[in-house]
C-alpha cells in the first residue's frame, strides 16, 4: 500500500486528479483551492472553459482571488504551457508568495496528436520545475471521456496522484519516459507530401514556399503569416545549428495543414522552446516563438537528427 | 529551395520619395538575396521618419543594427516606420528592441508605426517591451 503524504515534500508537487463528472471534479478541486487560499498562496487555474466556469461559480466570492486561464487559449499547443507556469512561478517567487496551480492540458475533445503532446508536456513539467521553487500543480483527468491510455498514462507522468485521503505517490511514475518520448520518430504522413531541400541561400524561398502552400490550402492570412515566420525561424535553426541544411515537407490531412522541418542536428534538451527565454539570451527564441504562434508543434530529436512538425488546424 | 527552383527576393523598394537612404558601407553585400543583386531591405529617412522597407531576417539583422545605429536621429521621439516591411523575424525584432534601448539611454523614445499584428504579437510573446519601452502606433497614411 502506498502511504498518504501527510505533508507535501518541498519542491514541485505534481499531482494527477482523476474524476468522473462535475461533482467529482469539484470535490477534488475545491478543497485544494481553499487550502491554498488558507495558506496565503496564489491560486492559478488553467482549465478548459466548462470546468473553468464550473469552478468559478462554485467558489462564489472566493473566485475573485483566483486567476483563471482558459486552457484552450494558453495551451492549445501543449508545448506553450510550461512557459505560462514558468512565468507564474517566477512572479510569485519574486513576490515571496506561494503558488498552487490547477492545469488540465489533456481534456476531452483533444485530437490524438494533441494528447500525445500533452503526455510529453506533463513529463517535461517535472524536468522544468523539479529543481526550482516549491509549488504545487494539480492536473485533472476526465476518466469518463478521455481514452483509457491517456488516463493510465497520467500515472506515468505524475509523481503524485490525488486521493480522498490526500496525495499518494504514483508507483507507475516514470520520469525517464520524457527522454524516450523525445527521441521517438513521429508517425509518417499517409497523404501526398511536397518536399524541398534548403540551405543557407534558400531561406527567403523557403518561407515564401511555405506561405504559398498555406494560402493554397486555404488558411487565413493570420495563420499564413505565422506559418511563414515559423518556417523562417526553423529553417534558420537548421542552417545555423542543424548542420547547415534541412528538408521541409508539407502535406494536408483531413483537418490540418502540416509543415515539417528535418535536419541532421541534435537538440539535446527536450525543454528547448518551452521555457521563457531571458532577455539577453541569444539562442532558443525561435522555437519558443513558434510554440507561441502555432496550433501544434512537435519536436523530436536524437542522434539521427531533429524533426519539428508544425500543424495548423483548418 | 532547390526543389522549387530559384526564387528572387523582394522587388526593389521605390525610391522616388526618399530624402536620404542609409547605407551600410562596412558590408554592403552581406545579406543580398541570392541572384537578385538587391538588398533584402532598405532603410531611409523620409519626413523625419526612419523607414524600413523589405525583408529583415536573421542574416540581415547585424547589418540592420549597424544601419539603425548610424541613422541620424535627434529630438525626443524617433519614428520607425515599418509600413513597408514585408517580413521581420525574431532577430529583426530583437535588433529593433536593442536600438530602442540604445535610444532610451539617450532619453529618446522610439515610436514604431505600421507594425504588423504578427510583429506586435511577437514583441509581446518575447517580452521585448521589457528590453526597452516602445510605443506602437498606426501606419502613416
Amino acid at each position: 500500500m502506498t502511504p498518504v503524504l501527510d505533508h507535501p515534500a518541498p519542491g514541485f508537487g505534481h499531482e494527477a486528479l482523476f474524476y468522473r463528472g462535475d461533482d467529482d471534479l469539484l470535490a477534488g478541486l475545491l478543497p485544494y483551492v481553499r487550502e491554498g487560499m488558507g495558506l496565503g498562496e496564489s491560486v492559478v487555474v488553467a482549465l478548459p472553459r466548462p470546468g473553468l466556469d464550473l469552478l468559478r461559480t462554485a467558489l462564489g466570492d472566493d473566485a475573485a482571488t483566483v486567476e483563471f486561464l482558459d486552457m484552450a487559449e494558453i495551451g492549445g499547443n501543449p508545448a506553450q504551457i510550461i512557459a505560462v507556469w514558468d512565468r507564474a512561478v517566477r512572479e510569485h517567487a519574486a513576490a515571496g508568495r506561494g503558488l498552487r496551480g490547477i492545469g488540465e492540458p489533456a481534456y476531452p475533445g483533444r485530437r490524438t496528436a494533441e494528447l500525445t503532446e500533452c503526455r510529453l508536456h506533463e513529463l517535461l513539467l517535472n524536468r522544468a520545475f523539479d529543481d526550482g521553487p516549491s509549488w504545487r500543480l494539480l492536473c485533472p483527468y476526465d476518466e469518463a471521456h478521455l481514452p483509457r491510455s491517456v488516463t493510465r498514462g497520467a500515472l506515468h507522468t505524475h509523481p503524485l496522484r490525488s486521493t480522498a485521503a490526500g496525495p499518494r505517490r504514483s508507483r507507475e511514475y516514470a520520469p525517464g519516459e520524457a527522454d524516450a518520448m523525445f527521441r521517438t520518430v513521429l508517425p509518417r504522413p499517409t497523404d501526398a507530401v511536397l518536399r524541398g531541400i534548403y540551405g543557407p541561400a534558400d531561406l527567403p524561398a523557403t518561407r515564401r514556399t511555405v506561405a504559398q502552400f498555406a494560402r493554397t490550402v486555404g488558411l487565413p492570412e493570420e495563420k499564413v503569416e505565422a506559418l511563414q515566420l515559423a518556417a523562417s525561424e526553423l529553417a534558420t535553426n537548421s542552417v545555423r545549428h542543424g548542420g547547415g541544411s534541412g528538408t521541409v515537407a508539407m502535406w494536408v490531412t483531413q483537418d490540418a495543414a502540416v509543415v515539417e522541418f528535418v535536419d541532421p542536428g541534435q537538440v539535446t534538451d527536450p525543454l528547448t522552446g518551452r521555457l521563457v527565454p531571458s532577455l539577453e539570451q541569444e539562442c532558443g527564441r525561435g522555437v519558443f516563438l513558434v510554440n507561441q504562434l502555432c496550433d501544434l508543434v512537435q519536436l523530436r530529436s536524437s542522434e539521427e537528427g531533429t524533426t519539428i512538425r508544425v500543424t495548423t488546424w483548418v | 529551395m532547390r526543389a522549387h527552383g530559384s526564387l528572387s527576393d523582394i522587388p526593389p523598394a521605390g525610391t522616388s520619395d526618399h530624402i536620404c537612404r542609409v547605407d551600410d558601407a562596412e558590408d554592403p553585400a552581406v545579406d543580398r538575396a541570392p541572384g537578385s543583386g538587391v538588398p533584402p531591405f532598405q532603410v531611409f529617412l523620409d519626413e523625419g521618419r526612419v523607414v524600413l522597407a523589405g525583408t529583415i531576417d536573421t542574416f540581415g539583422a547585424d547589418r540592420l543594427a549597424r544601419v539603425l545605429t548610424s541613422s541620424p536621429v535627434d529630438g525626443r521621439v524617433v519614428v520607425l516606420d515599418l509600413g513597408r516591411a514585408d517580413f521581420v523575424d525574431v532577430a529583426g525584432a530583437r535588433t529593433i528592441a536593442r536600438w530602442a534601448r540604445e535610444l532610451g539611454a539617450r532619453s529618446i523614445e522610439l515610436e514604431v508605426r505600421g507594425a504588423s499584428a504578427l510583429l506586435r504579437r511577437m514583441w509581446h510573446s518575447l517580452a521585448l517591451d521589457r528590453l526597452a519601452p516602445v510605443r506602437f502606433a498606426a501606419a502613416v497614411a
